[in-house]
């Protein structure tokens, strides 16, 4: 298969399992336990379901490592995304967390490198 | 500080979701999973993993919960939630990255997403549930 198709499957796929875990954020309450969902891994899971059907094992092993790394600065994201929520209000807010999402996530990948 | 109210699960809640609600989500969640595609491809599959965890589809879910429910408050909240789940995703990535060439992989990624939804509830329950308790 080439390599479009398979950024598209990966983009379907993707779509589809965030509205999946959309979908069911949606039906619980309260709002704090469905925000869980909103971190939820399923772009994970769609990107690395066609990493495993298209070149193997080995590398989802090497993307987890990865993830392990974007998921700590996914935390530092949540965390620092409460208060900027509150005070900025949530576009400008959620925009100011993604800088501190980045900032980890690079140290992150560059500890690991 | 109000008492936080007992998990529950509402499909009737399903009618308010909107189709362009939805469909922002379904373009989000996409373009986030073409992206850690593409980065992959191009630097390698433990940089496009990092992105496997990048919160743009939440950021946009804070943002639908704001213009839906017209208060900071109920984001904010949101946040507070995907705390946990964010916390669950480190379990994932663990999960995958210890067993993905040790046993077959889809049983790993399995076992991770069950790892995940337990760190995510067992958090909430020891967080919020011993507040409620008290």
């Amino acid at each position: 298969m080439s390599q479009v198709w398979t950024i598209a499957l990966r983009g379907l796929s993707g779509g589809l399992l965030v509205m999946a875990f959309a979908l069911i954020g949606e039906m619980v309450s309260p709002k704090r336990f469905a925000g869980v969902f909103a971190a939820g891994p399923a772009v994970a899971l769609a990107g690395m379901t066609v990493t495993l059907l298209f070149m193997g094992g080995r590398q989802v092993a090497d993307s987890a490592l990865g993830m392990i790394v974007g998921s700590v600065a996914l935390v530092a994201y949540c965390a620092s995304a409460v208060p900027l929520v509150r005070r900025l209000g949530a576009l400008a807010g959620s925009a100011a967390a993604i800088a501190v999402w980045a900032a980890v996530a690079t140290a992150g990948r560059l500890l690991i490198a | 500080m109000s008492a936080p109210r007992r998990m529950r699960i509402q499909p009737s809640k399903l009618r308010r979701v909107t189709l362009p609600g939805m469909a922002l989500r379904f373009a989000f969640g996409a373009a986030v999973s073409v992206a850690a595609g593409l980065v992959g491809n191009r630097w390698g599959p433990v940089t496009g993993g990092v992105f496997l965890a990048f919160p743009a589809v939440l950021a946009a879910t804070l943002t639908l919960i704001q213009d839906e429910e017209h208060s900071r408050i109920p984001a904010s909240n949101d946040a507070r939630g995907a705390v946990l789940g964010a916390v669950g995703m480190i379990a994932f990535a663990l999960c995958v990255w210890a067993l993905a060439t040790r046993i077959p992989t889809f049983v790993a990624m399995g076992i991770a997403l069950v790892a995940w939804a337990i760190v995510a509830a067992v958090l909430y329950l020891l967080i919020w549930g011993v507040r409620r308790s008290r």
